[in-house]
């Protein structure tokens, strides 16, 4: 195991190495590379490829082409790369939305994915969103946020409001806090103990701060609701109503080793 | 749309101020010292909210506001969150202004945040005047020791002589070595105090904070020689390559020695997602591959992360269990 971190109290802390090289890796990996023999690991790689090949069969066609009629969170994810070709700053909040855009959006450039990553603060995403916006003005931003987070900090729609910031906000509702509810499922003899959410009206509450907004719960109407969110001028709201009872896979159980990962 | 626009061009601050440029006279309030620091580090947003204990900084911030955009957020964990992802897509230090007691206990959740997650922020909170500390005075709070273990680093001004050192401090800490967020605590009365102003020096070296540890050739050779003779290496990598502005590097690293690369969540869009190398998302929720890889590899490289929970499953576990 070896360890590149500029900060040596990571060094050992959770992982012993092996190893480790302390520093700034913009100056350790350039050292590292110099010394290092060029190199083609193509079976090994071609391994990664076959699991991969594996996942795409048993979780990742199907999350994308659900067989039933509510939309999945990796469809919603999907189209919306197509449109944005790769391109859009994703800002994440917490949740089982926040797993499947991870999963599912693809990027181009550094510096666009913004999420909660360590603390896992629900609440995040909407005024993240805000100051992501100023941070990068010339690219477009996608707040994706769940029901349940974007009801922690719905308030931030104000300064969206005052300040005319050009942010789009997707919430995925599935009228639940949905990564609790998948654990009570799977762990918790499916008991739901208070994980049934009820939402606003969002495109009202939207409204009612002078943004645009539209509910959708059709996947014909993906497309074309996605389009217009995104060639809108100014900020504009899409609340897109997914599969309920949907989990999200594959996924270690919490104290299962990182081989144990279960795909359904 | 049209209300939008509208609110929109009316509150431009841009549009409707008249500030005249003017020398700063040589001696200025500890709030003017706070908004030139500010200026000086090339800042030009903050993300904010104002209330009693900081009203002496707004009063100055007006005199600013065509050189400073201040967002008036509606909550300050909005404040904080906002000024989280201005650092995230911008590379630089979010600002953050609060006031005190409530206004700076809601800034605690986005500290944790940015500090877990590495987020170079400056925030300010305004204080009661320092000879109410102690007194339960209104809105006061002792916030400082309530984020000693959310900050990278904060500190309590009580003398307006102080804020220049300090704020330069507060961007050198926030941004250098593993970057994270910075709280500065001033009292209400070195906000109002006038000193003798003599400019602002960015800081660049504190005695005994080294943020860039010194490189050990050594450990590059042992390294270097044990992904040589690996027949399986693994490189998992975290958001430090993005702090480290070290994308290209990375892709070269791994292009040269053919390695398949894996991502954290805070990784994520450090390496191009059609990239060859790129095999996915490490941890709870990541891709097959990765994970059950992860204990097949024969040298696994760990690249600017911090090994997660999430991402080592029962890995703790089991070293618990040989040790």
């Amino acid at each position: 195991m070896i360890h590149l971190d500029i900060d040596p109290s990571e060094i050992d802390k959770n992982v012993k190495s092996t190893v480790p090289v302390w520093g700034d890796c913009k100056e350790t990996l350039p050292l590292l590379t110099d010394a290092l023999e060029p190199k083609e690991h193509s079976q090994w790689l071609q391994k990664f490829m076959d699991f991969q090949q594996k996942e795409e069969e048993i979780c990742i066609i199907p999350e994308m082409n659900p067989a039933v009629e509510q939309m999945s969170m990796a469809e919603v994810i999907h189209a919306l790369n197509t449109l944005t070709g790769n391109d859009a700053i994703i800002v994440t909040d917490v949740g089982q939305h926040q797993m499947v855009a991870c999963r599912y959006a693809k990027f181009k450039q550094s510096k666009s994915n913004v999420t909660s990553g360590g603390l896992g603060t629900m609440g995040f995403a909407l005024p993240a969103a805000i100051g992501a916006k100023y941070g990068a003005p010339d690219r477009t931003v996608v707040a994706i946020i769940g029901d349940g987070g974007v009801q922690m900090t719905i308030q931030e729609l104000g300064t969206i409001m005052q300040f005319g910031i050009n942010v789009k906000i997707m919430i995925l509702n599935n009228e639940f806090l949905g990564m609790v509810r998948q654990w009570q499922q799977l762990f918790h003899d499916k008991r739901y103990s208070f994980v049934n959410i009820t939402s606003p009206d969002y495109v009202m509450v939207a409204k009612g701060y002078g943004i645009e907004g539209r509910k959708i719960d059709k996947r014909e109407t993906l497309t074309d609701a996605l389009k217009t969110m995104l060639d809108h001028d100014g900020s504009y709201l899409l609340e897109v109503m997914v599969g309920k009872e949907n989990n999200v896979f594959p996924m270690v159980p919490q104290g299962c080793s990182v081989s144990e990962i279960r795909l359904v | 749309m049209d209300t939008q626009n509208n609110i929109a061009t009316v509150q431009a601050p841009k549009q409707n101020s008249e500030v005249i440029p003017q020398p700063l006279p040589d001696q200025v309030s500890g709030s003017v010292a706070v908004l030139e620091a500010l200026l000086s580090e090339g800042v030009t947003t903050i993300f904010g909210y104002p209330g009693g204990a900081i009203m002496p900084i707004y009063d100055a911030l007006y005199d600013y506001r065509e050189k400073l955009e201040h967002i008036l957020v509606r909550h300050e964990q909005g404040g904080i969150h906002a000024g989280q992802g201005y650092a995230r897509t911008s590379g630089r230090v979010g600002v953050v202004f609060a006031t005190s007691g409530p206004g700076a206990t809601n800034l605690v959740t986005g500290l944790a945040d940015a500090m877990i997650d590495s987020t170079p922020l400056v925030c300010i909170t305004g204080q009661v005047f320092a000879h109410l500390l102690g007194t339960d005075a209104f809105q006061e709070t002792d916030v400082i020791n309530i984020t000693t273990p959310v900050t990278k680093w904060n500190y309590q001004v009580t003398d307006a002589t102080e804020i220049p050192e300090v704020m330069a401090k507060a961007f050198y800490i926030a941004k250098s070595g593993r970057p994270g967020p910075v709280l500065i605590d001033i009292t209400k009365n070195a906000q109002i105090q006038k000193f003798d102003f003599k400019g602002y020096t960015k800081c660049n070296h504190i005695r005994s904070y080294r943020p860039k540890p010194i490189i050990r050739k050594e450990y590059i050779a042992e390294a270097a020689k044990l992904i040589n003779s690996a027949e399986k290496p693994f490189v998992i990598f975290g958001q430090g390559v993005i702090l480290g502005k070290a994308e290209k590097e990375f892709q070269k690293f791994i292009e040269k020695a053919g390695i398949p690369a894996a991502w954290t969540i805070l990784g994520l869009s450090a390496l191009p997602s059609d990239h060859l190398l790129n095999v996915g998302m490490l941890g709870m929720h990541g891709n097959y591959g990765p994970n059950v890889l992860t204990n097949e590899c024969d040298v696994l490289i760990a690249v600017g992360m911090r090994f997660d929970d999430r991402v080592t499953g029962a890995w703790i576990n089991m070293r618990n269990k040989q040790n």
